[in-house]
């Protein structure tokens, strides 16, 4: 699954159902095209790791972008959500 | 994304607003007549508009505004003077402004190197190039090339060496205004490098997430000491929808850094809904020691006094009351005819309804009612560009400018008005040093008003300027054959020889007024809504533009009469009498022409039937009634009818809309009856009069 | 004009009469069909323009379809009606003797329109329909109108 490039008040919707859709099996995200990454997405995000987490299934962000890196290093704090591989 | 676009809309009418603040305050301190708090104003607009146009990733406007705001900052502080020149400075910063917003708008481009060139201008006014000191404060490596300055710095405060910790909750309200609590996250550690803690202890799980509601809280900590100001700052343009709890805490609280995010959704709990302040709460604890929170309250408070209305739905309701009135009108004349009419309770009714109509028309109309203001604004630049170009003295004096008219004139406004200070700069002011020869001050006064006046709008745009010049006026009438060598004309008709076609006083035309548009046609322009433009001029001292529109171009006050079969309106404003004329007035003149004798003067005789094409032949005037009406350029006729119904409002319905523009005929409008009746354009039918003596007009082939 | 023409595509067509003729208009372009009133009429216009009505509150111009293709002038009747029609942005009234019916025809019986060395014809008729021995001809609403005083300067 390929995040889009905007990821912002109109895109935290449809991320959410297209994470759902994949709901039930291991899921690695690239992060690579991602040139904003707004606060509501990121929620989006932390949510389906947990619901993964909870699911017992991987769940994974691959290859960020420097955009992605940064706003998530902003909004999580020194603990870049990437790096942090599967968390099952 | 509709609902991010109305967003962006909001945003960008709101920057107007701001803009417009911003330049009307910016010219009260050109005159010296701004405070502490007007220097306050013009900050927050331009913080209000780059904290909106990050939210919207507009970059170049937000490094704009960002220097400006810098440049902003030092006057705030008292380190910059607002002298008259720093204010001229600024002045032209907030034209580049208006140009990036207009660029974010996708309606224009930004002269990019006028816009560097202002950016060194507004730098150069920093602290004489101490801004290098304060930019490694800026801390983080991202490229902020700026440096965005801690104000704690600047102002002697005592500086406790206390942290400050300040926790932030977004509520959905505010990402649904398209902003973003990443770059709150942001602006804050440009401020100084900060520790920032992610409390996702609310986040649900996926299939419960709403992805438009606000989960996420965040605190913020500066071990140092830094300005308050300049975080509440960043939240100025939030208000309420982003609360914010500012603690300064003498021992900074220790904390685990490094938030291990997974272990931390471990145990989330499926919470209730986002962490929400009271708006009590919220105003307690921003209304903290320093207590610059006032902002925020005095903002909120101003908004309960109006509400922003779509311009479509109020002209959706014109129209609905226009039928309104249509209809209230068909109904008691249908009333009227039938027996019923007699029974006094349905024609008390009926009056009641009536009344009632005309009372929901007045309002409805008033509702579009705005002050002048709106383009009075966009004069102050247009009047710095003109007299840069050609290298005058200039100050606009604006006057009146809460005078109210119908939103439909308003937009019509614009060109002329920009049209008649062109005019009166270029051609009306003298150069400074011209001006000096002759004692007055080098500096040239414009001014600018607008007044009610008898039932119409009237706009004056005047100079302290060196006046027509008569000679020289009528030697190029006289040269473009407009009047004859010997034609004996008063010092008023010499002045408005320059509205006639074809004639343009600029010697050689130059790129101010020229541009292919003389007086002739913002003339005709302003005939076009039912004005009428004069001027007035004394040599050495000056020339006085008169300009004068209905309040309104949706409805009229007419004279309904009759010709032929059909009903017809005629502009109240264009009847000077009307009269049943003798025998003995009337004087035939060639030969199918006549002449009315009307106090002394001899008027034209035109039937009306047969201006339109009604009839071929014209009626006797003695047995019909005569309306003399005068056309915009002061011309008299007497335009012959069968009989007048009388007097009354009509709701103005355009030809132009369904089908075309019709000779003779300026609209359409909708009679009690419910047949569509023609509203005569007088102007056009004293013209066809004169037409007709050289060609018949014949009917547009297809 | 047959190279145009697909061969699944139906047409819903609106068709009415004047004189001894059938026309039919596409129905898509159609937004309502009211009953004759008497217009308003214009000065210095056309001989086929009847005029202006009010069509709820706003002014609509009724053009005399009859008279435009060149059939001579209309006599209303009680069964004469003014079918609404979208010409781009504006609505225009037709006047015309009287609708007959809605149907759908095939496209690709659609045939064009025969040369018979008349300008109207070539002007207004899209091309001709037959049906039922009888014939429809099928009228182009583009050129309905006089050109714009605005436009023809």
């Amino acid at each position: 699954m390929k995040l889009a490039p905007t990821l912002d008040l109109a895109a935290a919707a449809p991320l959410r159902q297209a994470l759902l859709a994949a709901r039930g099996q291991p899921l690695r995200i690239d992060a690579s095209d991602v040139e904003r990454l707004g606060a509501l997405c990121l929620q989006v995000l932390l949510s389906a790791k947990l619901t993964w987490a909870q699911d017992g299934c991987a769940f994974s962000i691959a290859e960020p972008s420097g955009a992605f890196m940064e706003a998530a290093r902003l909004m999580i704090g020194d603990s870049p959500l990437a790096e942090n591989g599967a968390s099952a | 994304m509709d609902s991010f676009e109305a967003i962006k809309q909001t945003y960008f009418q709101e920057c107007d607003e701001l803009l417009a603040d911003l330049e009307q305050n910016l010219l009260m301190l050109e005159a010296g007549e701004g405070d502490g708090d007007t220097i306050n104003a013009v900050f927050r607009a331009v913080h209000s508009v780059k904290g909106g146009a990050g939210a919207f990733g507009f970059e170049a406007l937000v490094a704009f505004a960002h220097i400006f705001e810098t440049t902003l900052d030092d006057m705030r502080s008292g380190k910059l003077d607002p002298e008259q020149d720093v204010i001229k400075i600024m002045l032209r910063a907030s034209d580049v402004l208006v140009d990036h917003l207009q660029a974010a708008k996708g309606q224009g481009v930004v002269d990019e190197e006028r816009a560097a060139t202002m950016s060194r201008e507004l730098e150069a006014l920093v602290g004489g190039g101490s801004n290098e000191e304060t930019a490694p404060l800026s801390g983080e490596s991202g490229g902020d090339e700026w440096g965005f300055k801690p104000l704690m710095f600047e102002v002697d405060a005592p500086a406790p060496a206390a942290g400050l910790t300040l926790v932030m909750r977004p509520t959905a309200t505010m990402y649904a205004k398209g902003h973003d609590a990443v770059l709150f996250l942001r602006e804050l550690e440009r401020i100084a490098h900060a520790e920032i803690e992610l409390d996702a202890s609310a986040l649900p799980s996926l299939d419960a997430l709403d992805p438009e509601a606000s989960y996420l809280t965040w605190t913020v900590r500066w071990p140092a000491d830094v300005d308050e100001k300049a975080i509440r700052d960043v939240f100025d343009f939030v208000g309420d929808d982003c609360p914010i709890e500012l603690k300064r805490d003498a021992p900074a609280p220790p904390h685990q850094p490094a938030v291990d995010v997974a272990a931390m959704l471990a145990n989330i709990r499926d919470a209730a809904g986002p962490p929400v302040v009271t708006e009590e709460e919220h105003e307690e604890k921003v209304a903290s020691p320093a207590a610059p929170g006032g902002k925020i309250e005095s903002k909120s408070g101003a908004a309960a006094a109006t509400i922003r209305v779509d311009l479509e739905r109020v002209d959706r309701m014109i129209d609905l009351v226009g039928e309104l009135v249509i209809n209230q009108a068909m109904l008691a004349q249908r009333v009227a005819e039938s027996e019923t009419g007699r029974s006094s309770s349905i024609a008390m009714g009926l009056d009641e309804l009536e009344q009632l109509t005309r009372e929901i028309q007045d309002s409805v109309m008033a509702i579009r009612a705005q002050p002048v203001k709106s383009v009075f604004q966009r004069m102050p630049r247009l009047v710095r560009e003109i007299a840069g170009a050609t290298g005058k003295q200039v100050r606009l004096v604006t006057e009146g400018e809460n005078t109210e008219v119908d939103k439909t004139v308003i937009e019509r406004l614009s060109d002329p008005i920009t049209h008649m200070l062109r005019n009166a700069i270029d051609h009306g002011l003298e150069t400074p040093e011209e001006r000096s020869a002759s004692g007055k001050s080098p500096e040239g006064v414009v001014r600018l008003a607008a007044l009610h006046r008898s039932g119409r709008i009237v706009i004056e745009v005047s100079d302290d300027g060196k006046g027509i010049n008569r000679p020289r006026v009528r030697e190029i009438a006289v040269n473009k054959g407009l009047i004859q060598p010997d034609a004996n004309l008063s010092d008023d008709e010499i002045d408005n020889l320059i509205f006639l076609p074809g004639f343009s006083t600029a010697s050689a035309v130059s790129n101010i007024s020229g541009r292919g548009v003389g007086m002739d046609v913002v003339k005709r322009s302003i005939q076009g809504l039912g004005g009428r433009i004069s001027i007035a001029s004394v040599p050495g001292k000056g020339s006085t533009f008169t300009l004068s529109l209905p309040l309104t171009l949706a409805v009229l006050d007419g004279m309904v009469i009759s010709a032929g079969e059909q009903t017809l309106v005629a502009p109240l404003t264009a009847i000077v009498e009307t009269l049943r004329p003798k025998p003995q007035d009337i004087r035939p003149i060639g030969p199918n022409a006549a002449l009315l004798a009307v106090r002394g003067a001899h008027v034209p005789l035109i039937d009306v039937g047969v201006a339109l094409g009604l009839r071929d032949t014209p009626i006797d005037a003695t047995a019909g009634v005569v309306l003399l009406v005068e056309g915009e350029g002061g011309a008299r006729a007497g335009v012959v009818a069968d009989e007048i119904q009388g007097q009354r409002q009509v709701v103005i319905k355009s030809l132009e809309a369904n089908y075309q523009r019709v000779g003779g005929i300026a609209a359409a409008t909708i009679l009690g009856d419910g047949r569509v009746a023609l509203i005569l354009d007088v102007d056009a039918i004293i013209a066809s009069q004169r037409d007709r003596t050289e060609a018949k007009p014949i009917a547009l082939a297809s | 004009m047959d190279a145009t023409i697909s061969h699944t595509e139906l047409l819903e067509l609106i068709s009415f009469r004047i004189g001894e003729q059938d026309f039919c208009l596409d129905i898509m372009a159609v937004r309502e069909v009211r009953g004759w009133t008497v217009a308003t009429p214009l000065p210095h216009s056309p001989p086929y323009v009847r005029g202006v009505i009010n069509l709820r509150g706003a002014v609509l111009p009724i053009i005399d379809l009859k008279a435009r293709l060149g059939l001579g002038e209309t006599v209303p009747t009680q069964r004469s009606v003014i079918i609404v029609v979208h010409i781009g942005d504006r609505l225009v009234g037709l006047l015309v003797d009287e609708v007959s019916e809605v149907l759908e025809v095939d496209k690709a019986t659609i045939q064009a329109t025969p040369s018979v060395g008349c300008d109207t014809v070539e002007q207004f008729v899209r091309g001709i329909i037959p049906l039922e021995g009888r014939m429809l001809s099928w009228i182009e609403l583009d050129e309905i109108l006089p050109v714009r005083i605005d436009e023809a300067a």
